[in-house]
């Protein structure tokens, strides 16, 4: 038996009345595994303790004892509640009651708990002596986060993630959460909907704002959110344009080429993904190589691929946004020129929150024009700007889009009412 | 009314100390009733490990839903079960040097009630065998409970059981049989082969035969001492001075709380007993650690001091050393 345990026992057998020699011996038995003991001693401190801090924090370690013991929810949670009565407004037992919940799957009480937590407790209020299992308020968001999804509360799920990415947030988090949390966006993304597409379809054709040559032709556009319809406007309709794309993913779904296909532009994209180069070998015309596009000499591609050192549209995008962002300083922008530019900062996602800013100033150094910044399908999820160079690009149409002033909707953009 | 003899003790030159086995051996759950006695220079400590936690909100501040004294099983198992751990202490009474868990699986049986396993067994040492007897409910449906006398054997630090015995009452043919529902807390005196104080107030005295496996009165006391309290078994009895035994009782106090929830106290009291079996006296009503449920199973002199070993809360075992000068003067007889 070492030193200190044998301090605390004696300090608690010469006043075991004292709340506080009952909580150290009870911290003592605890940290040795023995929950029994260590319970007793954490009971009998919050029936004699005079701050109700003290009672709570050993009422809400007597229930951990028997969480520790296992299959003794109903008493564990039974403490929980007497803590929670006692100081309402801490969020500690809220938080454990709401874990305990979780681990029955019972999803929709411990939502309860966790909302209740978030909404009436003081995040300010002085930490406890020990720690025992809750970490913060941005921890328990995130928890609430879980639960929502469960029951099915989807949009509070991403509506969560998306606050808790969101600077001075973000930082609050322990890495542990920022990993689970990113994994969780990775996973189910920040849209409603997690295809996220704002299509066009031909009866769109009367509501189109930006309409060029031969818009009235198409059926239905394939980007995601009107990039080839940006393209092509920002083109004036051009036929026989030429692109070069990067992160070209399946061959029609999504595309931002399907359509410049159809409008006669030649061009090749790089695809990391066996699958999707296969799909594009079959369905498309134009080359799909299939590489890294990380490992790749762009200027050897572009050297080899095209005849002019003009292009009318480079796509970039393939995922995180640092991966995007490094592809962009590998573009021989010294010696190539393209027209237009989606860039893809996935800047909802990027919790380093720099690569946006990092693109922005790399593009202008080369005299490119932001036209449409922090596009996103619902107002909220900035993930892509457009730019264009001037040389290439028509003034009087650059004024026409113009809108760098906030997160694009783009269909508000795109689309009158 | 003492409430912390333990405090008095160590004022008076004792010492207390945690009595433990690896948590991993126990999942944390309790240990305690525990009892001690001294074999062939060796420090013998048995605990009993309980399958359930027992909560009592002494206070009844932050009682269970159910009240302020649940035994707390798993919701989905509510045998109440009893592991025992026999081992041998150091000199300096601060730890282990060796113990193990008591293997009677070559002796069990499918238990046929709630309460599995050999409960409060006392440590006794007669014709040269170690034994734990205590109390065994399992044998029947409606857990009769009897006292048991489990033999030891000890081989390279691993403690097994050997033989088990059911003690039958005085008069009882065969175990189970009689009227008695539940007899347990039976005393075993050291120095007395298969002898056990079965009762304090009046005194009886019973002697238990391997042979013929029968227990026989022995004694029984003509007078009823006058008090309001009964003397409830607890340690072994012991030799006390020249002339006396003493042995370590505990007093019940079985109450209600105002909306009808069952509560308790445990205290303790020494008893001393002449060679006659006449009670001698005994001392002022004590807590050891001013726990409400507190029950001691051993006893024992050693080396100028008296070994208590006592549970606290059913959850926590502790062994207090008590010297002899401040013992002799706490019991005043």
């Amino acid at each position: 038996m070492d030193k200190k345990f044998k301090d605390v026992l004696l300090k608690f057998a010469k006043d075991p009345e004292d709340a506080m020699n009952n909580f150290d011996l009870a911290y003592e038995y605890h940290t040795r595994g023995h929950t029994a003991s260590a319970f007793s001693n954490y009971l009998r401190c919050a029936e004699r303790a005079k701050e109700d801090e003290l009672a709570y924090e050993s009422l809400c370690r007597a229930s951990y004892c028997f969480t520790s013991q296992k299959r003794r929810e109903f008493t564990s949670k039974a403490f929980l509640k007497h803590a929670q009565i006692i100081l309402p407004k801490r969020p500690e037992a809220y938080y454990l009651l709401g874990v305990h919940h979780m681990n029955r799957k019972e999803y929709a009480e411990a939502h309860v708990q966790f909302t209740l937590a978030l909404e009436f407790c003081d995040f300010d209020c002085k930490p406890l002596m020990t720690f025992i299992g809750y970490k913060s308020k941005e921890h328990l968001l995130y928890q609430k986060s879980k639960t929502a999804w469960f029951w099915d509360k989807n949009h509070e799920t991403r509506q969560i993630l998306r606050d808790l990415s969101a600077p001075g947030v973000w930082e609050k988090l322990d890495e542990e959460d920022q990993k689970a949390v990113q994994d969780d966006i990775n996973r189910i993304g920040l849209l409603v909907d997690s295809d996220a597409f704002v299509k066009y379809e031909e009866k769109d054709f009367v509501n189109l704002k930006y309409k060029f040559p031969d818009a009235e032709k198409i059926k239905e556009n394939r980007s995601q959110v009107f990039q080839d319809m940006f393209v092509l406007y920002m083109t004036e309709g051009k036929k026989k344009g030429t692109y070069f794309e990067i992160g070209s993913g399946p061959s029609h779904f999504g595309s931002n080429t399907v359509l410049l296909e159809e409008f006669g532009w030649k061009g090749i994209g790089v695809e990391s993904n066996p699958i999707y180069v296969n799909e594009h070998k079959s369905r498309r015309k134009n080359l799909v190589l299939f590489d890294d596009a990380l490992k790749l000499n762009y200027e050897k591609i572009l050297d080899t691929h095209f005849d002019t050192t003009e292009i009318d549209y480079l796509q970039l995008d393939i995922e995180p946004a640092i991966n995007t962002f490094q592809c962009l300083i590998s573009i021989p922008f010294e010696k190539y020129k393209f027209g237009v530019i989606t860039y893809e900062h996935d800047d909802y996602i990027d919790f380093t929150r720099s690569f946006k800013n990092k693109s922005r100033r790399y593009l202008k150094s080369y005299g490119y024009e932001l036209v449409v910044a922090d596009v996103s399908p619902d107002g909220k999820s900035s993930y892509e700007d457009w730019w264009v160079h001037p040389d290439l690009i028509n003034r009087e149409v650059i004024e026409s889009i113009k809108s760098t002033d906030g997160t694009i909707n783009i269909k508000q953009l795109m689309l009158s009412e | 009314m003492i409430e912390n003899f333990a405090k008095l003790a160590i004022e008076n030159g004792g010492d207390i100390t945690p009595l433990v086995v690896d948590s991993k051996h126990t999942g944390g759950l309790g240990l305690t009733n525990c009892s001690i006695l001294p074999i062939n220079d060796k420090l013998y400590v048995n605990l009993r490990n309980v399958e359930y936690t027992l909560l009592h909100a002494e206070k009844v501040k932050y009682a269970h839903p159910w009240g302020p004294v649940v035994y707390v099983h798993p919701e989905d198992d509510w045998k109440l079960r009893t592991n025992n751990f026999l081992g041998v202490i150091n000199e300096d009474l601060s730890d282990f040097n060796y113990y193990s868990k008591v293997d009677t699986s070559e002796l069990d049986k499918d238990p046929l009630w709630e309460f599995v396993g050999l409960e409060d067994a006392r440590i006794c040492h007669w014709d040269n065998k170690v034994f734990l007897s205590g109390v065994r409910r399992d044998t029947t449906t409606n857990g009769v409970g009897r006292m048991e006398l489990s033999e030891i054997e000890e081989e390279n630090g691993s403690f097994k059981e050997i033989s088990r015995q059911r003690l039958p009452i005085p008069g009882e043919a065969v175990p189970d049989t009689g009227k008695s529902y539940c007899e347990k807390n039976w005393m075993p005196v050291v120095d007395l082969p298969y002898t056990y104080v079965k009762w304090c107030n009046p005194v009886e005295v019973v002697k238990y035969n391997p042979e013929t496996k029968l227990t026989e009165q022995i004694y029984l006391g003509k007078n009823k001492l006058d008090i309001d309290f009964d003397f409830r078994g607890g340690s072994q009895v012991i030799p006390y001075k020249e002339d006396y035994r003493i042995a370590l009782c505990h007093v019940t106090s079985l109450f209600k709380t105002e909306t009808g929830r069952k509560n308790c106290t445990y205290r303790h009291r020494f008893i001393v007993f002449d060679k006659d079996w006449n009670v001698h006296g005994y001392s002022k009503e004590f807590n050891f650690l001013g726990g409400h449920v507190e029950f001691s199973c051993g006893m024992c002199f050693h080396e100028g001091n008296y070994l208590i070993t006592f549970g606290f809360q059913d959850n926590t075992s502790f062994l207090l050393r008590v010297p002899e000068t401040f013992f002799d003067s706490f019991i005043e007889v």
